[in-house]
């Protein structure tokens, strides 16, 4: 495969000094000089463009990892812990950590109590967040945004953070030195949160809360519930309902932790459990596309009317069990109609007011799924 | 284009799409190895042509924007339609093209198999700095709290392990 064929001519280190730049501009703060010397060191020979682009997968790769015994980051901070083994790393000569070398492992104590002071931070974190919510609604200072009907746009915050609002959505934005809080009072947003390790980034929808530090998250206030997926990065949810969560860890501190790719829905009956999910269909969205998979009709009614002046109203209580599957353009509402009309178990009906659903004639099939 | 107008362009190519274009090159810089040699090449030109490369405020988006439309243009080549493509489009055909591939799906699996085995022979710091980072998506600062290190360190082990990966990977695969 190509890893063995390339290893005879990208030499050690090369791949050593991508690895480097490839973690400082993917974590670090570059500032102009070190984008200046990244292009330099690019410049260099093709070579070097190549190992940097080959970091690329295994970066990709590392967000999949199945951690196995390993399934909790706590467990895997207290396992680092508890070994001493702390290999001294080489820096190569021009790398753009070599001005960096300074302290390393000086703060390290004996690693039971290490373990318990790591839970014992991560519940202070937790309290503290919560107390910020609070707090946060002491301090106001900014004003309100929202989008109407067929509109979507984006707003740039003083602090680099970017939100994309969706149609039919409102919310408010306040910040304060300690902390940089919105409340989504409708509707659903994309958040692009710029890192600012000294103020989280906390999203109140309803009674959930979404906090966060530097990443993307998309939020959707539905009616009765709320529906977090996170695109990039890591975010931690909370709410009243989310006490009788699975996943053991996060049980003293009532907040579940989400990673990329991952969604959420808080409100519902059950306890809300983080699931895998496809990033690309819950933020498709900010690309005029309405992305349905099995969706119930009463769903497809909801994200329609969204976009649409002539609401859909769905006639008859069986057809709550009607799904449907497709790709629309949500900037195309006929398209949706179009497809409603086609299918022979539901029958569509245009009033000056609304679009009527209900089920067609002489079938009525309670059960009628379409995927 | 004027440069500025580039700049924007390409930063809101990352923005909305920046993990997806991620992903394309991952499976493309995998899978079309033979031909990585003379796409690295084209990519490179390319990264030479840019006058005020100065101005560049994120010079990975850019190289990766630029990455995407030479390998997209490439297959479109093995394909033989050739034509100017505009890269929005290709952004939305990436999509389809990336998922339906079973071969892909089952490589991904060998792969990340063969990445916790390479993983595990790392010290225990490096290891569970990249899992924490790129797993759990934990920031530089929150894993040096963690670990007890410092910022700088969490950085050199993060290096540590991508030098690692990229130079275990694989391994034990037949020559060619």
């Amino acid at each position: 495969m190509s890893t063995e064929r390339f290893k005879s001519h990208t030499n050690r280190q090369i791949i050593e000094e991508a690895a480097e730049w490839f973690v400082e501009i993917n974590e670090g703060e570059a500032d102009n000089e070190t984008r200046r010397r990244f292009h330099a060191w690019l410049s260099l020979s093709p070579e070097h463009v190549r190992a940097y682009l080959e970091m690329v997968p295994l970066w990709e790769e590392g967000a999949e990892l199945d951690t196995g015994a390993n399934g909790d980051p706590r467990a895997l901070i207290g396992w680092c812990r508890a070994g001493d083994n702390v290999v001294p790393l080489a820096v190569p000569a021009g790398s753009p950590q070599s001005a960096e070398k300074g302290s390393d492992n000086r703060h390290r104590g004996p690693a039971t109590v290490s373990v318990r002071l790591a839970n014992r931070f991560v519940l202070a974190a937790c309290v503290l967040v919560a107390a910020i919510g609070v707090s946060a609604w002491l301090y106001a200072s900014r004003g309100t945004y929202s989008a109407g009907l067929g509109e979507q746009r984006v707003i740039a915050l003083d602090d680099g953070s970017k939100i994309e609002l969706n149609s039919r959505s409102r919310l408010k934005v306040r910040f304060t030195s300690a902390t940089r809080s919105v409340e989504l009072i409708d509707g659903q947003a994309l958040f692009q949160v710029a890192k600012d390790a000294a103020r989280p980034f906390i999203v109140r929808s309803g009674d959930t809360q979404v906090r966060a530090v530097g990443t993307q998250f998309d939020v959707y206030r539905r009616s009765g519930s709320t529906v977090v997926t996170v695109v990039e990065g890591r975010v931690a949810v909370s709410s009243p309902s989310s006490v009788e969560t699975e996943r053991k860890a996060e049980r003293t501190s009532d907040a579940i932790g989400l990673v990329a790719g991952e969604q959420i829905v808080v409100g519902r009956a059950t306890a809300p459990r983080p699931e895998r999910t496809d990033v690309a269909v819950a933020t498709a969205w900010t690309q005029q596309r309405l992305v349905f998979f099995r969706t119930p009709l009463t769903e497809v009614a909801e994200e329609f009317n969204r976009y649409n002046k002539r609401e859909l109203v769905i006639k008859d209580a069986e057809l709550r069990s009607f799904h449907v599957s497709g790709t629309f353009s949500s900037t195309d509402p006929a398209s949706l109609l179009r497809f409603l009309r086609a299918q022979p178990e539901l029958q569509v009906n245009e009033t000056s007011a609304a679009i009527e659903v209900s089920v067609s004639a002489p079938a009525a099939p309670a059960s009628a799924s379409q995927s | 284009m004027p440069v500025d107008d580039k700049q924007a362009f390409v930063a809101d190519i990352a923005r909305t799409h920046g993990t997806r274009l991620r992903q394309f090159l991952a499976r493309k810089l995998r899978t079309a190895e033979q031909d990585i040699p003379d796409l690295v090449q084209e990519i490179y030109l390319r990264l030479m042509r840019v006058q005020h490369h100065e101005a560049i405020r994120s010079p990975q988006a850019y190289l990766f924007t630029m990455a995407f439309h030479v390998i997209y243009q490439h297959r479109l080549s093995l394909a033989a339609v050739p034509e100017a493509v505009d890269i929005l489009d290709a952004l939305a055909d990436s999509d389809a093209y990336a998922e339906d591939d079973p071969a892909a799906l089952l490589d991904a699996r060998q792969r990340l198999a063969e990445m916790d085995r390479v993983l595990r022979q790392l010290p225990r710091n490096v290891h569970a700095t990249f899992v924490l980072s790129r797993r759990y998506g934990y920031t530089l600062d929150e894993i040096a709290q963690h670990l007890g290190v410092s910022r700088g360190m969490v950085k050199k082990y993060l290096a540590r392990a991508m030098a690692h990966f990229r130079l275990n990977f694989a391994a034990k695969e037949p020559q060619k």
